[in-house]
């Protein structure tokens, strides 16, 4: 299918996501403490396309880390998982969550998880630690 | 000096970029955008998004009505919402103006429209509006359609959490509102929300006669929804002062319309198909009296002295829908069926009960195709054709009305290029038919014809965007009043609008942008042979540290009475905590808006007269505060 749908859109929506595209930059890089991370993604897999940082891989196993847009799409459960929901956030050993409340973003880590991987927890990240 | 304050403010808001915190908040403005539907193709289109709404503290749907193009807000004379009023002794004439709420259609059985309800209404329960102009997608619209108005509700999977808000206008006007939204564990979310508003508006002496258009207001919202479904339920009970009402010089002693309304809707999908059912009630106590003089001529039903009247009107919506797609094709089609049925309880006019026009149903029936035809990758050719059937149970008022559009879309990197040709058909409404003698002239109404040629070119980077519209209708049969007691009728001659558009908007960095736009407008009416309107926007928002700021300036030049008209706002925002704001907005700071006519005729020779000029825009001052839990 071709990607009909994306030259309707606005420029601007296409900045949007490039900012949320640049937060999974910043807060994944710092957590893996590296310049490439394999990421599985279950979802708006076009949107990481220009990411020099995030290289999407389609076998989970492949990768250095899951997000999951669907908690349904889970499969690799021995890997770093991020998702988009705090209710996944909360019932799944997730090691952080981007969601949204009250109208605006939120970004929550969660420390024992992320140091049962291993990850590094960079200073800047540590106000956002549950 | 100035270079080297923009090059250190630039430097600066690219290193605030790179933190976590500054990447929130940019997601939090910008992701607006993200939640809208892509319907590009499906009209000329302007987007109002969450950040826009908050920051330029748009309350109710006229605050943004101003904005765009070809429009000016205007009430009829009973103080209701109504674009395309002449200031008659009408209710409501805008049918064409249709409101969604998602993707139901908030109607009545009576007047067709919603906008009559909604065009005043407060807003906080609007995550980001659409707005589609120039015969847009029949994707949508069961009805012909000049301005589809999509109002997106807010969801739970982005506020999730409640608000409560209070405010209060320099018309001692008190107004508070509060909303929760949530996720099950099932994956169904609801969204409910609850206001009552005041409403307390400017008064105005006529001819030492006060008139007031106060409607004190309780709207009821509630959404429950998942993925492929949706349950909507709206309820709004309004005691209305009806402002000028009926009164032939404008000067009724008593005018009072109460309403209660509730809308209950589903929307599903269910793989390729689409389903719509949803039903509307309103039932409206009027009760007007004027001190006035009724006339043997007229067999004592004119002028009014006394109107009071109870009515009910049902509407029963439905709609099915099947969507194919395939590599270069986006294929949709749907049956619509529309039931529109009203009774009086009771209609007595100057003390005499009206016989009954045997007429209260109104069946539309609608089908439709559209197909997006990809050309290529960035070019689509979209085709659309639309049959509505109007059908009513005991009038010769039936109608067989056919709709096309035509429209090409191009895009490359930084430019859009849409070309848009349509030709619609519209018929009356309810309350219209049979009211020969009381709203229209003749027995039976012409359909009336509007064929439209749109060009819209838009080129955007980075920083700014530049945008021009231009627009061409062709209105045939349109219905004006008479000066036989304002009676409607088909007006035999063409009537063309010319409409120019520029617009510039410059993001001067990451959270604030400038508007500025320009528009020409030229038709004929029948009143005015060659009726021209300048009109200059500015607008300006910002954000400093806890401040938002909101500037917006309207200069309206119109050559009907070679008149000025002014309008500036001001708001400002000042977030306390994250949860907690305070706000203050000027609206119409000047008192210098643009006004609109009302008709009136001396009482006793019921010859015409100078009519009155007054703003729909009063001047408002409104301190708020929100506070979100």
């Amino acid at each position: 299918m071709k990607a009909i749908y994306i030259i309707i859109v606005f420029t601007s929506y296409l900045f949007a996501n490039s900012y949320e595209i640049k937060l999974y930059e910043t807060i994944f890089t710092k957590l893996f403490n590296k310049p490439v991370i394999y990421l599985f993604v279950d979802k708006n897999k076009k949107e990481f396309k220009n990411s020099k940082v995030l290289k999407i891989v389609n076998n989970c196993k492949k990768a250095d880390l899951v997000l999951l847009y669907d908690i349904n799409n889970l499969k690799c459960k021995n890997k770093p998982l991020f998702v988009t929901s705090y209710i996944d956030f909360k019932n799944l050993d997730a090691i952080g969550a981007f969601y949204w409340r009250k109208g605006r973003p939120q970004l929550i880590l969660n420390k024992k998880i992320i140091e049962s991987y291993n990850l590094h927890l960079d200073k800047s990240l540590l106000k956002y630690l549950e | 000096m100035l270079k080297i304050l923009f090059l250190f403010t630039m430097f600066f808001n690219l290193l605030l970029a790179e933190t976590i915190d500054d990447l929130l908040k940019v997601i939090e403005i910008k992701s607006d955008l993200s939640e809208k539907t892509k319907l590009q193709n499906g009209g000329i289109s302007f987007i109002f998004t969450r950040s826009d709404i908050e920051r330029m503290q748009v309350n109710k749907l006229k605050d943004i009505l101003i904005s765009l193009p070809g429009m000016e807000y205007k009430e009829s004379s009973y103080g209701f919402p109504d674009l395309f009023t002449y200031g008659d002794n009408k209710a409501f004439i805008s049918n064409n103006v249709r409101v969604f709420i998602d993707n139901q259609e908030i109607a009545t059985g009576m007047y067709g429209s919603g906008f009559m309800l909604l065009g005043d209404m407060d807003l906080d329960f609007i995550d980001h509006i659409e707005v589609y102009l120039q015969n847009p997608s029949y994707e949508y619209t069961t009805e012909s359609t000049l301005m589809l108005i999509k109002l997106y509700t807010k969801k739970a999977k982005k506020d999730n959490g409640g608000k409560f808000k209070l405010s209060h206008n320099n018309y001692n006007s008190n107004a508070g509102s509060v909303y929760y939204a949530d996720e099950f564990k099932s994956r169904w979310n609801y969204f409910s929300y609850f206001s009552y508003d005041e409403n307390k508006r400017k008064k105005y002496k006529v001819n030492s006669v006060k008139v007031s258009r106060d409607y004190p207001t309780y709207h009821a919202l509630a959404s429950i929804y998942n993925q492929n479904n949706r349950f909507l339920l709206q309820v709004i009970s309004q005691k209305k002062d009806s402002f000028l009402d009926t009164s032939i010089d404008l000067t009724p002693k008593k005018a009072k319309v109460d309403s209660d309304f509730i809308h209950f809707g589903y929307d599903g999908n269910y793989k390729n198909f689409y389903l719509l059912l949803d039903f509307d009630h309103k039932r409206t106590n009027s009760d007007f009296r004027d001190d006035v003089e009724p006339k043997k001529e007229y067999n004592y039903l004119y002028p009014i002295a006394s109107q009071i009247s109870t009515i009910y009107a049902y509407l029963y919506n439905s709609e099915l829908k099947y969507k194919y797609t395939t590599d270069s094709n986006v294929f949709i089609t749907g049956i619509k069926y529309r039931y529109k049925t009203f009774k009086y309880s009771h209609l007595y006019r100057n003390g005499i009960a009206l016989p009954k026009t045997g007429n209260d149903k109104q069946i539309v029936s609608s089908a439709f195709i559209e197909n997006q035809y990809f050309i290529q990758t960035n070019s689509i050719l979209n085709i659309g054709l639309m049959g509505v059937k109007v059908k009513n149970n005991a009038s010769l008022q039936n109608n067989n009305l056919y709709n096309y559009r035509i429209s090409h879309t191009y895009t490359n990197n930084n430019y859009i290029f849409k070309t848009i040709v349509g030709h619609s058909e519209s018929s009356i409404d309810p309350y219209l038919v049979n009211s020969t003698g009381f709203f229209i002239k003749d027995k039976k109404v012409d359909k009336i014809i509007n064929n439209n040629i749109a060009e819209n070119i838009i080129y955007s980077n980075e920083k700014n965007r530049y945008e021009l519209i231009i627009s061409y209708n062709k209105l045939d049969n349109y219905l004006i009043p008479s000066f036989d007691r304002y009676l409607l009728y088909n007006y035999k001659k063409d009537i063309n609008m010319i409409d120019l558009y520029g617009s510039y908007k410059r993001e001067y960095n990451k959270i604030d942008n400038f508007l500025f736009s320009v528009e020409y407008q030229k038709f004929r009416t029948a009143i005015i042979d060659k009726f021209k309107k300048l009109k200059l926007r500015f607008r300006n928002l910002n954000s400093f540290k806890k401040y938002d700021l909101f500037n917006e300036f309207i200069y309206t030049h119109t050559n009907d009475d070679k008149q000025d008209y002014f309008l500036y706002n001001l708001g400002i925002k000042y977030h306390y905590s994250p949860d907690l704001i305070i706000s203050l907005k000027g609206e119409n700071i000047l008192d210098d808006s643009y006004k609109q006519y009302y008709m009136r005729a001396d009482k006793d020779t019921l010859m015409p007269q100078a009519p009155l000029k007054i703003a729909p825009i009063d001047r408002t001052f409104i301190l708020s505060m929100e506070y979100y839990f």
